[in-house]
């Protein structure tokens, strides 16, 4: 069985993946950015030690024997965040199982940052996944708890639950349409934030987008989930209502979504910026049964192998930005052909 | 307004051209901005989230003109040694501590941006046998047994303190909601004595 995030779960003509992350920071321990060495080290081998009786298949990697290339790829898959992987590495490690629908950060900014991740639209179920896990953990150590503040954390931004549900989505009809702004402001009034998942600031590529909740205090675990299920379904229904709009005007549309698929299939450079815009057209006629010639596991791999690290960590070795480009293409024939 | 290049997109870029002295305006859309080399807006800013909040945080100190906040100003965390300033600047507290030294300032801070101050979610499994079980643990030396039992009496007295203020809060609000000002104006104060001691 492949990982998660090859797979196609509920609702992924729009939702990509899901995840539920929970803030936690050990009793008796300063918080990351005042703990000094032998601090970080105390945790990362309190959490070492009980590895074991927590199941779930995990394993403890500490990021200074993760190559650079490995390391980008879980950057990547939005398994660590980027600025995790770029720390100091010496007391950082994670706690990860096979199917890596579970990651632990360890001395992220919080001592842990539990995460449970599934493809397509899986609120409800994560949340109650990432509490389990958090249960078993609460167990054998003691986290820093307030009964007025909850979880405390280093940022009063996530302090109370420490949760933070983000959902990825794909909204090329909703952009093309001209109803992103729109949306977004929405979303905001909603107290949820969405932004651009590849990209700088608010240029977003490839149409995918991220949306989470802002509030974690005051408001219990299970109600956050539920207001992002109504915010998502929501999101869900708009998108698909202007990919019918789109879908009217046929012939143009198609002609579109084809010349995006003519260049993946038969160019012999492409930047990654350039491919994640073509893959956005490709996924979206795949999804709309217009383009038949890919199938949504192979879409899955086109995404994933052609991002700069994935793609030299499937040749097994590094390339300059100019020989990934050429590399690239080769990888998109073979999986298209495949 | 559509483009008065290409006319066919929105407009939103207004491009003025002086030459020789003549000024000469034009309607844009972003593409043909772009195109002109004139659109382009971007630049990085040294801007990230820590020190966007910290200045969010510096503000609420400047609006607060009780003597009360300034003593406290120079406070720092007993536990870490962090001062409030230095939370100011990163947007990190220095350890679980912090949340208390600073408790005043931060339920400002809290109820603005998480629109709430008391936790409501679950809590750790263990929490409440622990607080039971302070003090009976034989292992520990007598000095600290005392010391530990006094700690978990200061612990209930603040849940009481908490709840009550919790009470008044709720009551406070019911008063405004229900356009009893002179009530609420009494409630405030016990709140505000509250939570001096």
């Amino acid at each position: 069985m492949s990982n998660w995030y090859l797979q196609n779960g509920k609702d992924s003509d729009v939702v990509i993946s899901t995840r539920v992350r929970l803030a936690r920071n050990l009793e008796g321990f300063p918080f990351e950015n005042e703990c000094n060495n032998e601090d970080k080290n105390n945790i990362l081998n309190k959490v070492e030690e009980i590895v074991p009786s927590l199941g779930y298949g995990l394993n403890l990697l500490k990021l200074k024997n993760i190559d650079p290339i490995s390391k980008m790829s879980l950057v990547e898959e939005h398994i660590i965040s980027p600025e995790f992987a770029k720390k100091d590495d010496k007391s950082t490690g994670i706690l990860l199982n096979k199917e890596e629908n579970i990651c632990i950060m360890i001395n992220e900014e919080d001592h842990l940052r539990i995460q449970t991740f599934s493809e397509g639209s899986a609120i409800e179920s994560l949340t109650n996944f990432a509490i389990e896990l958090d249960e078993k953990i609460e167990k054998k150590l003691s986290y820093a708890f307030s009964k007025k503040y909850g979880f405390l954390t280093a940022c009063p931004t996530n302090v109370g639950t420490g949760m933070r549900i983000s959902v990825m989505v794909h909204l090329p009809a909703l952009s093309e349409t001209g109803n992103l702004n729109k949306l977004f402001r929405i979303i905001n009034n909603f107290g949820m934030s969405i932004r651009g998942v590849y990209g700088e600031g608010s240029q977003s590529m490839g149409d995918m987008y991220q949306i989470s909740n802002n509030q974690t205090l005051g408001i219990n675990e299970q109600e956050i989930a539920k207001n992002m299920q109504a915010i998502t379904d929501k999101v869900i229904e708009q998108e698909r209502i202007a990919r019918k709009y789109l879908g009217k005007n046929k012939l143009r549309f198609e002609d579109k979504l084809y010349r995006s698929f003519g260049i993946l299939k038969n160019a012999r450079l492409l930047s990654s910026t350039e491919c994640i815009n073509l893959l956005s057209d490709v996924k979206l006629g795949t999804d709309m049964g217009i383009i038949r010639e890919l199938d949504d596991a192979k879409v899955k791999k086109l995404f994933l192998y052609t991002k700069p690290a994935n793609l030299q960590k499937y040749y097994g070795n590094e390339m300059t930005e100019s020989e990934r480009d050429s590399k690239r293409t080769e990888l998109i024939r073979q999986i298209i052909s495949n | 307004m559509l483009c008065q290049n290409c006319g066919k997109n929105e407009a939103n870029v207004k491009y003025t051209q002086i030459i020789n002295g003549e000024k000469k305006e034009m309607i844009l859309c972003e593409e043909c901005a772009n195109k002109k080399e004139i659109g382009d807006f971007t630049m990085s800013l040294p801007m990230n989230f820590s020190n966007f909040l910290g200045d969010f945080f510096d503000d609420y100190e400047d609006s607060l003109s009780l003597p009360s906040f300034v003593k406290q100003k120079s406070q720092k965390c007993e536990n870490c040694g962090q001062s409030y300033d230095e939370f100011v600047k990163t947007g990190l507290l220095g350890c679980p501590d912090c949340y208390d030294a600073f408790s005043d300032r931060l339920d400002q801070i809290l109820k603005n941006i998480q629109g709430h101050i008391m936790h409501t979610g679950r809590k750790p499994l263990n929490i409440d046998k622990k607080l039971e079980n302070v003090g009976e643990n034989s292992s520990l030396k007598n000095k600290e047994k005392n010391e530990t039992i006094e700690n978990a009496k200061i612990k209930t007295d603040i849940n009481n303190e908490e709840d009550e203020l919790k009470k008044l809060e709720n009551d406070l609000a019911k008063a405004i909601k229900e356009e009893r000002y002179e009530d609420a104006a009494v409630i405030r104060d016990n709140i505000k004595k509250l939570r001096k001691e």
